[in-house]
């Protein structure tokens, strides 16, 4: 969230006029948000709450962790509202926060050593503990069953990836952001942020290479 | 050649949406490249798998819950710029700090009131004409005081005075002047220190003897008169009220009517009409 200050940004006027022209674009309500507008700030919770908390929630594969930091970015964005510059839109800036309070999150649990037991595996960069998780090759009766399974092993091997991994590939892949905003939103270049994204996929290629 | 192909074809397979080539080049690279073939499968297959993840919907509670913690937020900032500022620890330590002085200051004035007082703790407070107090018990040592028996002959045992001048007739020399008994308890406890801190000695009890003409004593001094070893100094009582201040009493020259009569060669004892002094 301190980044958020600290980046420099020029200023868009095309943005600004965004704001101006159409009242129901997120600037709009963040401006009215500003003013005491709880209607307009209601509207924005109920655009952003399910992506933002399933975002949180990939990153953490915590389902009530993952609502607790929703609650607490747009705690953030409510706080930090008449300080906010329209020079972004308003999804990169909202991302953004949720992104740092994911990690935060992930790097208090990892000084809390909180290793699953299965967590035998340690990945080759030594960055987090690989989930010991083979893939269960009986045949299956249901097709439904073998998403679910399936579902549920990506998203497993997902949360085992490194966090500066794990952040864009679930930007790029899950929740459909192109490379430019990604690297906003993270604040790196694009050409990092599609180096990472291909490592991502190579991991888990090398991880789900059962289901694929 | 080849090599080159499939590191391009791979950027792309990355760069591409799932099952989705855009160039014809690397479509046709595909079809002849095993790896890149398989490559291009497992990356569609994985992104088909990750983006059917789909998003995960926030509980339905989650606007209320929102709203709770706004306001509780809010609240918590007014309580914070008043003195809700201030944590638990410091308000302990403010109240600690407080009974410190409290403490502080109650054992100051005990120690105070105890330096400028000293002689309260043990030593009565009764002060004697010759200068220096008499001590307690001591009173019935005869010649010892400066100008005492200056008078008085040999043998006058009957007759008794302190180093104070108080005359304490019935009682031998070395006798104890019996005192009353509250006065022996304020005694005892003005030198415990406690209680009253005004040491009291009562000399009043003590009866004193009455002289007759056919007593013995007139024996000795057949012109019917007989000095008595008053001092003839004036009776000074310092007071003492225990908080520093004192005062002293000067009291004038006891004159009894022996002596007045002895200086002017009368005979006292016979112009008594009681008998008795």
């Amino acid at each position: 969230m301190d980044t958020l200050t600290t980046i420099d940004m020029s200023f868009s006027a095309a943005l600004r006029q965004e704001v101006v022209a159409d009242p129901a674009s997120d600037h709009a309500l963040l401006e009215a948000t500003r003013i005491g507008d709880e209607d307009a700030f209601a509207e924005l919770v109920d655009r952003y709450r399910n992506p933002i908390t399933s975002y949180i929630y990939r990153m953490t594969n915590d389902y009530d962790g993952a609502v607790d930091l929703a609650q607490e970015t747009f705690v953030r964005v409510y706080r930090a509202a008449e300080r906010y510059q329209t020079t972004y839109a308003f999804s990169t800036y909202i991302y953004r926060i949720a992104t740092n309070l994911a990690i935060s999150e992930l790097r208090k649990r990892k000084r809390r050593k909180l290793v699953s037991l299965t967590g035998f595996f340690q990945s080759k960069d030594g960055a987090e503990p690989q989930e010991f998780n083979p893939a269960d090759k009986r045949p299956l009766a249901d097709t439904e069953l073998v998403d679910t399974e399936r579902r549920h092993a990506v998203q497993r091997a997902i949360s085992t990836l490194p966090e500066k991994y794990r952040a864009p590939l679930i930007l790029r892949d899950v929740d459909g952001k192109s490379y430019e905003e990604i690297s906003r939103i993270l604040e790196t270049s694009e050409g990092t942020v599609k180096s990472r994204i291909s490592r991502a996929r190579g991991f888990l290629r090398e991880k789900m290479r059962t289901y694929l | 050649m080849r090599n080159m192909n499939c590191r391009n074809v791979r950027r792309e397979i990355e760069e591409a949406e799932p099952g989705e080539l855009s160039s014809v080049s690397a479509k046709a690279h595909i079809a002849s490249c095993l790896a890149c073939e398989t490559l291009f499968r497992e990356q569609s297959n994985l992104q088909t798998i990750i983006s059917s993840l789909g998003t995960v919907e926030a509980p339905g509670d989650f606007d209320f819950r929102l709203r709770a913690r706004l306001a509780g937020e809010s609240r918590g900032t007014i309580r914070s710029s008043g003195l809700g500022d201030f944590s638990f620890g410091f308000r302990s330590a403010v109240v600690a700090m407080l009974l410190l002085l409290i403490g502080s200051a109650f054992v100051f004035v005990s120690y105070r009131a105890r330096v400028t007082n000293p002689s309260t703790a043990g030593t009565p407070q009764v002060a004697s004409t010759a200068g220096a107090p008499a001590p307690v018990g001591d009173t019935t040592k005869g010649k010892s005081g400066p100008n005492a028996n200056a008078n008085v002959p040999q043998g006058a045992e009957t007759l008794n005075q302190s180093q104070s001048g108080v005359v304490v007739a019935g009682l031998k020399p070395g006798d104890r002047v019996p005192l009353k008994r509250h006065g022996v308890k304020n005694e005892l406890a003005a030198a415990r220190g406690e209680g009253n801190r005004f040491g009291t000695r009562e000399l009043s009890g003590t009866q004193a003897k009455v002289l007759r003409p056919n007593d013995q004593i007139l024996d000795t001094y057949p012109t019917a008169a007989f000095p008595i070893n008053a001092s003839y100094q004036s009776l000074k009582v310092s007071l003492d009220d225990g908080r520093g201040s004192s005062r002293t009493i000067s009291l004038p020259a006891v004159s009894f009517g022996s002596q007045r009569s002895l200086s002017q060669g009368g005979a006292p004892l016979m112009a008594s009409a009681r008998g008795v002094w």
